[in-house]
């Protein structure tokens, strides 16, 4: 993983060695009981954010995002595993980090009938805020105009902005924003995405969980893919989709058949695809020249082909359970690797070789 | 002491509190209008009309009474022949005395504080009311969750909930009391039926007062415990409301043992200085049936402060515990 260039945050004092991360957790794990059975949320969750710019946290509905961050902010009880927040071990030393941490799980939610300046008043209060921090922190979300108004009269959009500006009290180091768009207009999801961006250019650590690609794929300089509970991916966004694209090699060639077969022969994995053939694993796409040419097999046509972040994300999570129902009886499957090539499912873009 | 400062303000920040507030005088002052109708002396006119009654039965017992009499004891007779015990009192008929006819004339001393105790335990429930929104509240909408975001330590933010319900209604009920006392004294003084209050009487009102404002508190803390228990307002009022139906009135008539516990009883106890309750004991009787009366028994004030502050303290606790490790959405 990069690391990122932004400023570390002051060490806390009885932290643990610096690791260069923001959050790690390490076998995480959470399942939801009730009398129908179980439901597995998070399954041996093993998560790296770096210090600084912004973490995209990857993963189809119910794929135990919020559950993870749930479990970070110490609103769940994790049933096993290890997390740190800034070197410190959570939820055990969160009452000592919880002031450099800035969190919106899911929809804001804040007392219904007080206005938005009371609401951040009361935060205020209980975290030792000066009072003067509350007009501040409206004006720079844009809500001064609208601070005395009812919150259960605001905007999804006006909430997620009381929610930010409740953040910002704190002036954390590290911003938690679980799916911040859901329900906003255009307008209001691009005001999001740019205030993302500026806190992580300022040094801040953002960690931003969602299901929507395009949203993450701007803004994110890191990124995790979760699927069923599970980590299947880890990474800055260009060494996964760089990993992932390295591995399949498109080849026009007329005998298809035999191609596959000499490619299988000098230890490449091949197979005929509509008339071409998908090389897997290929890290240098002039290996299978040489190879065919050695067999007096010609390319007509040679393709490395380019993944997309929606297209590594749409592989690795295809097939995946969203969080399902498990019965007791049933043990969840092992998950193979951390993380998985390409498959036939990926949309990939072409580039000639 | 910052967590309860927050919570003291939204506790008085929150309208369904103001409400609170406004319904306890509104409360105080039915008391008043009720103490100045009790004191208020029958009208000349209505005086005159139940004499005249009271006359007319004088004159009718003093020419009938021999032959009333000898009724009775016939029919004394009769009922004797099925139950030897059956006592008629034929010798106490008649009209008795007109006091009896007008009434006794109600006092502050006596009924006044009667009645201020009675509406106490109004304000008890309202105390309970209060500390059931308040937390129910802030469960129910998920600000908790924010909440926890900002303060994790739930050990101290459940505390402070529960101390800033408990101190917020103090001076609600303080204020509901004081409009209530001073008012019924002032309905009885202008009738002039303020009774003997003695400062012996004025000391026992001002301790009942006193305990009616600890009471608040703990009901207040009751109430958000059940709240949090509970997370929804109407959830914790259908365990109140359970509560009362199965062991208050269900459970009394089962099972005799269970009036000592029973929270009206202990509360009555509490803020009146003692209370009794009745049990039906029956005996065989002489002529092969049961013959069964009514038993009072005591239940002192300090029975009543123990079960009061015991149940505080289990539901106040258990709630904690739950929600130290409970999950939240």
């Amino acid at each position: 993983m990069t690391a990122q260039t932004a400023a570390a945050p002051a060490p806390v004092p009885g932290a643990t060695a610096p690791t260069g991360l923001a959050v790690s957790t390490r076998g995480l794990r959470k399942t939801y009981r009730s009398l129908r059975g179980s439901s597995v949320g998070v399954e041996g969750l093993d998560l790296d954010v770096p210090l600084g710019g912004v973490h995209g946290f990857l993963g189809p509905n119910g794929s135990g995002k919020t559950t993870t961050i749930r479990m970070l902010l110490g609103l769940v009880r994790p049933d096993s595993g290890t997390m740190r927040i800034f070197d410190q071990e959570v939820p055990r030393a969160l009452p000592q980090v919880v002031g450099r941490v800035g969190a919106i799980v899911e929809q804001p939610k804040f007392f219904p009938s007080f206005s938005g300046r009371r609401n951040l008043e009361l935060l205020a209060g209980a975290i030792g805020a000066e009072p003067r921090m509350v007009g501040t922190v409206l004006a720079e979300v844009g809500l001064a105009d609208r601070a005395r108004d009812r919150y259960r009269g605001y905007s999804l959009g006006m909430k997620q902005r009381l929610a930010i500006a409740a953040t910002l009290l704190k002036d954390p180091d590290l911003l938690i924003f679980d799916e911040p768009t859901n329900g906003l207009d255009p307008a209001g999801i691009r005001e999001i995405r740019e205030t993302m961006r500026a806190l992580g250019e300022r040094g801040k650590t953002v960690l931003v969980s969602s299901h929507i690609l395009a949203e993450v794929e701007q803004v994110a300089d890191t990124v995790s893919i979760i699927g069923g509970g599970r980590l299947l991916a880890q990474g800055s966004v260009a060494e996964i989709v760089g990993r992932q694209a390295g591995g399949v090699v498109r080849v026009g060639i007329d005998a298809p058949g035999r191609a596959a077969q000499v490619l299988a022969e000098a230890g490449l994995t091949a197979r005929v695809d509509a008339g071409v053939v998908l090389v897997d694993g290929v890290d240098d796409a002039a290996r299978v020249t040489r190879v065919l040419a050695g067999s007096g097999l010609f390319v007509r046509e040679l393709t490395t082909l380019r993944a997309d972040l929606e297209s590594v994300f749409l592989d690795l999570t295809s097939g995946e359970r969203p969080g399902g129902f498990v019965p007791d009886d049933v043990e969840p499957a092992p998950l193979t690797g951390a993380t998985r090539a390409v498959g036939r499912h990926g949309r990939h873009q072409g580039g000639v070789a | 002491m910052r967590l309860l400062r927050v919570e003291l303000r939204r506790f008085r920040l929150r309208a369904l509190i103001r409400w609170g507030a406004v319904g306890a005088v509104a409360v105080a002052l039915l008391l008043v209008a009720g103490a100045f109708q009790t004191s208020t002396p029958l009208p000349q006119a209505q005086i005159d009309e139940i004499r005249a009654q009271y006359d007319e039965q004088v004159a009718d017992w003093d020419a009938h009474k021999d032959e009333y009499i000898a009724d009775c004891k016939q029919q004394e007779a009769d009922a004797q022949e099925a139950d030897p015990s059956a006592d008629y009192a034929c010798e106490q008929g008649g009209p008795g005395a007109w006091e009896d006819w007008i009434g006794g004339t109600s006092s502050f001393s006596d009924a006044g504080i009667s009645s201020i105790q009675s509406f106490g335990v109004v304000f008890l429930l309202l105390a309970l009311f209060l500390g059931i929104t308040f937390a129910a509240a802030e469960t129910s909408s998920g600000a908790i969750g924010n909440w926890l975001t900002f303060e994790p330590r739930r050990r101290r933010v459940y505390w402070s909930k529960l101390a800033a319900a408990s101190l917020g209604v103090l001076p609600i009920v303080a204020v509901a009391l004081a409009v209530g006392t001073a008012g019924s004294w002032l309905a009885y003084e202008v009738h002039d039926a303020t009774g003997s209050m003695t400062a012996a009487l004025w000391t026992d009102l001002g301790w009942s007062l006193g305990r009616l404002l600890l009471g608040s508190a703990a009901f207040a803390a009751i109430g958000v415990a059940l709240g949090m228990l509970t997370r929804h307002t109407a959830a914790a009022l259908g365990v109140v409301v359970a509560w009362f139906v199965v062991v208050e009135l269900f459970g009394a008539n089962m099972l005799d043992g269970l009036q000592r516990w029973l929270l009206v009883v202990n509360t009555e106890a509490w803020v009146a200085g003692g209370a009794t309750y009745s049990v039906e004991t029956c005996t065989p009787s002489d002529g092969g049936g049961l013959s069964c009366s009514y038993v009072d028994h005591a239940v002192s004030l300090a029975q009543g402060g123990l079960v009061l502050a015991g149940l505080t303290i289990v539901v106040a606790v258990v709630s904690a515990l739950v929600f130290r490790r409970r999950d939240v959405a």
